[in-house]
């Protein structure tokens, strides 16, 4: 399986999320699947990366050309898809994925994460989508998610793209026991 | 020390309680965790007749905290007939915990 990683380029963060998103790489190796990342050489992307490469894993970055252009890309990793924007590189990414891990990050990680779930929504991405709350990093934003189905403007059965993992090994279980949210998303993409 | 409550069995040991009962949400990250730890642990045995004084660890329980808004640790909250009564946010004094437990005993 192709699991994608949307995670942090910053490394100026609690070592905690480096720990998390390293272990997290190590599981995916030893579980037989590669990755498909943003194609970064820092923070949690170099973190997972980097620890499933040193396991065995097959890993594929994505980049847009101007990020690459720039020296922001991992030429250690298996292969590298250069793109012509930050669109092109999503497109790509959810195309050549199977599973989707959010690991935290900043608003282009967000960004990505919102994507997924839009996606899922619509059912043009059919994959489990996996929110990685490591040191509840992600909670406010659930909650937000939360008031927005409370007040109408999503479906309460839309909690269902999302799984939440406290741990990389429930994240991992997550993928595993993954059943599709809805079998005809888009009859109630509208609500 | 304190029982450990998570996602399998919160419903039954917590929402289900015909005592009421204290969730300590914690996770082994948290600092200002381990300053109530010892609180809890004493109140879990000063209750033990008349209310449930359990833990949560937020990394193990991911569905509880999200069901329950946890954003912030350590989060106390407080049920009572499987309804959150009262919540106790940070590291603060232990008679606040007492206080507001004392105050859904009958």
């Amino acid at each position: 399986m192709n699991i994608c990683i949307f995670a942090a380029s910053s490394s100026k963060i609690d070592k905690i999320y480096l720990d998390a998103a390293s272990h997290l790489g190590e599981l995916i190796a030893s579980r037989g699947h590669n990755i498909v990342y943003g194609g970064g050489g820092i923070g949690l992307m170099g973190a997972v990366a980097d620890a499933a490469m040193k396991k065995g894993a097959r890993i594929t970055g994505v980049i847009p050309k101007f990020m690459y252009d720039n020296g922001w890309g991992n030429d250690n990793i298996d292969e590298i898809i250069i793109t012509e924007d930050m669109g092109s590189r999503k497109k790509k990414m959810f195309a050549i994925s199977d599973a989707v891990i959010a690991l935290p990050g900043g608003i282009g990680t967000l960004e990505e994460l919102t994507e997924a779930i839009t996606l899922k929504q619509l059912g043009l991405f059919r994959g489990p989508l996996v929110i990685l709350n490591t040191k509840l990093f992600y909670s406010h934003f659930i909650s937000f998610l939360e008031s927005v189905i409370d007040k109408g403007f999503m479906r309460k059965v839309h909690k269902k793209i999302w799984v939440v993992a406290g741990s990389p090994e429930q994240a991992m279980e997550a993928i595993s026991a993954y059943n599709d949210w809805h079998d005809d998303p888009v009859s109630i993409a509208r609500i | 020390m304190a029982l450990q409550v998570n996602d399998s069995n919160f419903e039954k040991v917590v929402l289900q309680s015909d005592k009421p009962v204290m969730v300590d949400f914690w996770a082994e990250w948290c600092g200002p965790c381990r300053m109530i730890a010892p609180f809890v642990e004493e109140m879990s045995k000063d209750y033990e007749d008349r209310a449930l004084v359990v833990k949560c660890d937020v990394d193990d329980s991911p569905g509880v905290a999200v069901k329950f808004g946890i954003r912030n640790i350590p989060t106390v909250l407080f049920f009572k007939d499987g309804e959150v009564a009262d919540k106790q946010v940070g590291a603060v004094p232990k008679t606040n915990f007492v206080s507001k437990l004392e105050a859904l005993l009958d």
